[in-house]
């Protein structure tokens, strides 16, 4: 337990540093290419779009796994999340896919960017400058805003498709949120606040010998 | 004046170690502080200074904190 009784010790060292910044720098640019990019490749090549989602209510078992006996005190149940695959689909539905998917790589894109410079000033000493608040602040903004945001348009996104897989079904949009984001960016938020009282006081002794 | 404005404390450092003969270097090993810091206070870039640095510095250079700081008339 030496990590929480010796405070003087860095959790971090220069390897830890390197291969978080790396990391995050490889989130950054994975993400815009798996969630963008290949399904706009897909659609541009005529590929059938293929989307997850809520199409139903939990609790009831797809039919295909009926088939297979359950055994004395054990239970299957389902949450109502399926893939779905929609050959030709309209030019509307592959563009509401990949609004949806860009603005999860957007927020994606910019936490890892930004957490990283924070990251890079942390192990350079200089952990306590306007550039890491802001960072922070930023960061802790765009978690709490995609965390509502996304599963609204996942919600109307999951709808359009089902109405083009499903033509007779009626028009339902859902909307699960995660409230555990929402606590993540506070908790960045939070954590911004850390830093610029640690801002405040780096100014107070700057120009102390 | 209030304490958050700016001051006008003028540290005498140059003077002191011309009249000492001390360079700055040989001043900033004996006391254990580093020639940056000695320099930002002799350059009147310091904004403060730790009571043990005032006390190292005042016994190397002989002298009492009167000597080493004045307040400039506004």
């Amino acid at each position: 337990m030496s990590i929480v009784s010796n405070l003087d010790m860095p959790l971090v060292d220069r390897a830890d540093a390197t291969l978080t910044r790396a990391a995050l720098l490889a989130v950054a640019v994975l993400a815009p290419l798996l969630l963008v990019v290949v399904p706009a490749l897909a659609w541009v090549s005529g590929s059938r779009l293929v989307w997850t989602g809520a199409v139903g209510d939990g609790g009831r078992l797809p039919a295909q796994l009926l088939d297979d006996a359950v055994a004395q005190g054990a239970r299957l149940t389902w949450d109502g999340t399926a893939e779905i695959s929609v050959d030709g689909a309209s030019t509307g539905l592959w563009l509401a896919v990949l609004v949806t998917d860009l603005l999860l790589a957007a927020a994606v894109v910019a936490v890892s960017l930004l957490l990283r410079r924070v990251v890079g000033a942390i192990r350079a000493d200089r952990a306590f400058t306007t550039g890491s608040l802001r960072a922070l602040r930023v960061c802790g903004v765009v978690v709490v805003v995609t965390a509502v945001l996304h599963p609204l348009a996942d919600g109307v996104t999951t709808a359009l498709v089902l109405r083009e897989a499903v033509p007779g079904s009626p028009w339902s949009v859902g909307f699960t949120f995660s409230p555990l984001w929402v606590l993540a960016g506070a908790l960045v938020l939070v954590l911004a606040e850390a830093f610029r009282a640690g801002l405040s006081l780096r100014e107070d002794v700057d120009g102390l010998v | 004046m209030p304490v958050e404005g700016p001051h006008r404390v003028v540290c005498h450092l140059d003077d002191l170690l011309a009249a000492r003969g001390l360079t700055l270097a040989a001043l900033a090993e004996r006391i254990g502080v580093t020639v940056v810091n000695l320099s930002v206070l002799k350059n009147q870039r310091a904004k403060a200074i730790r009571f043990s640095t005032l006390t190292a510095l005042c016994e190397a250079l002989e002298c009492q904190p009167g000597e080493l700081f004045s307040v400039e008339a506004d």
